[in-house]
């Protein structure tokens, strides 16, 4: 990347705003080619997929920013995905419990 | 045949007068007792009455008879009246003056709708009422904001703050002494943070407007957590992204940094032998620190104040706050009764 350009010894690594905004512009557009493959970590896949956003994102950000924001996006899709499965568990475990005082109920009549 | 002479005229008045209370009474309705004058007016009228009898029962001796019965007299006259139009139907009986004095006939008053109040000491009543409605609401208000004031005493200042020594974007020296003389709101992060370091500066800028719109003095202060990368003039550059007018942007050596991070208790991941070519993510707390114009911690703000919020909370602070030797124990202030208005 031209940001580290060591000629420069001034302003080195300074990334403005436009910079920031292009990159940010190109990492959602690759995540979103990866929301719509359904792919949730990256390195397990094969760098077929997605591989021009991905070579986009690499050229308009910095490469710890990649890291970065993939690694998050990882961490969101896991964090919500296990929020997801804890509110199912939960909803499953009143629908058994609620269940299975109905059953009780019924039964009271049956047996009368 | 009876000689009429004046004997007789005052024994007739006499009878007249007796005849007319024995009327009165058995009718119930009882005129006053005539005078001797209006007696003897009687009995002379009668006496033109005996001279010619119309042949009616005792009509020389009892001229009364003769005459139409006043209640008649009256009826037709009433009569009269009705169909002319004017009396109303079912008036009342017309009384002489006399009578009427004497005699006050119950006419329907017409009652007071409110009863025996009146509309002056009700509206007095109904605004003594409200202003003590209004009191209790007050005082009601005054305990709740006291007791909120009472628990958000800590109990002393928390251990923020403190001294440190860095050099500003211009190369200049800047140390806690430079907080003094009004508020400040520092903000720690990085140049080459990804996202959230420039998320949280343009709200700072939004935060800053705002407080100076209220005319309220306000310095934004820019700590980086990364001093090997962030130099003076890299400060300078990332600084006029911004739109924060006056912004400072702090570094120093890596020890100075990192013991102004200590001071201000923010956690900070740079490690100490990184060049300024390594490419790295610095993660650091996100927090903006208020400072009052002593240099001494006011609040701090998290990410989930948005900028409204934390300016609104910000500009409640410094609305509230009071220079340390002029602080004393919050007291109970209680409202005045008469002064609703405040």
């Amino acid at each position: 990347m031209a940001k580290l350009d060591s000629s420069e010894q001034e302003d080195t690594q300074v990334v403005t705003r436009s910079e920031r905004e292009k990159c940010w512009i190109a990492r959602d557009k690759y995540f979103a080619c990866l929301d719509k493959n359904r792919i949730t970590s990256v390195a397990n896949q094969d760098s077929s997929v997605c591989a021009n956003e991905r070579s986009d994102v690499d050229s308009l950000c910095r490469q710890s920013w990649v890291d970065y924001f993939i690694q998050r996006r990882e961490r969101t899709l896991q964090i919500d995905a296990m929020k997801r499965y804890r509110t199912q568990q939960a909803h499953d475990e009143l629908e058994a419990r609620e269940s299975a005082s109905r059953e009780e109920l019924r039964n009271k009549f049956v047996k009368r | 045949m009876l000689v009429t002479n004046k004997a007789t005229i005052v024994q007739m008045a006499g009878i007249w007068r007796q005849s007319a209370t024995l009327c009165s009474q058995l009718s119930g309705r009882s005129f006053s007792r005539m005078s001797t004058k209006d007696s003897l007016r009687n009995a002379s009228r009668s006496r033109r009455v005996l001279f010619c009898p119309h042949g009616r029962p005792f009509s020389t001796t009892l001229p009364k008879f003769n005459e139409r019965k006043p209640e008649e007299k009256k009826v037709e006259e009433d009569l009269d009246a009705l169909v002319t139009g004017k009396k109303r139907p079912m008036a009342g009986p017309e009384l002489t003056e006399e009578e009427s004095v004497v005699f006050k006939v119950a006419k329907p008053k017409r009652r007071n709708p409110l009863g025996f109040f009146n509309v002056a000491g009700m509206l007095i009543f109904a605004g003594g009422l409200a202003l003590l409605i209004n009191y209790k609401r007050r005082v009601q208000r005054a305990v709740e904001a006291h007791k909120e004031e009472k628990e958000s005493e800590s109990f002393g200042k928390a251990l923020i703050g403190g001294p440190f020594q860095l050099i500003d974007q211009n190369g200049g020296i800047f140390t806690q002494e430079n907080l003094k003389g009004k508020f400040s709101l520092i903000y720690f992060g990085f140049t080459l943070c990804p996202d959230i370091c420039p998320e949280e500066l343009d709200k700072m800028a939004i935060i800053i407007k705002n407080l100076r719109k209220q005319g309220i003095d306000i310095q934004a202060i820019f700590i980086s957590c990364d001093p090997i990368r962030d130099t003076p003039p890299v400060l300078k550059k990332y600084l006029e992204d911004f739109d924060i007018e006056g912004i400072v942007g702090l570094t120093g050596s890596y020890s100075d940094v990192e013991a102004c991070c200590k001071a201000y208790r923010v956690y900070f991941s740079t490690p100490p032998d990184v060049t300024a070519e390594d490419d790295y993510i610095v993660d650091h707390s996100i927090f903006f620190y208020l400072m009052d114009p002593e240099g001494e911690f006011v609040n701090v703000f998290g990410r989930r104040y948005d900028a409204q919020g934390a300016s609104e909370e910000i500009a409640k602070k410094i609305k509230k706050w009071v220079p340390a030797k002029d602080r004393r124990e919050s007291s109970f202030q209680k409202p005045s009764f008469w002064k609703f208005w405040e």
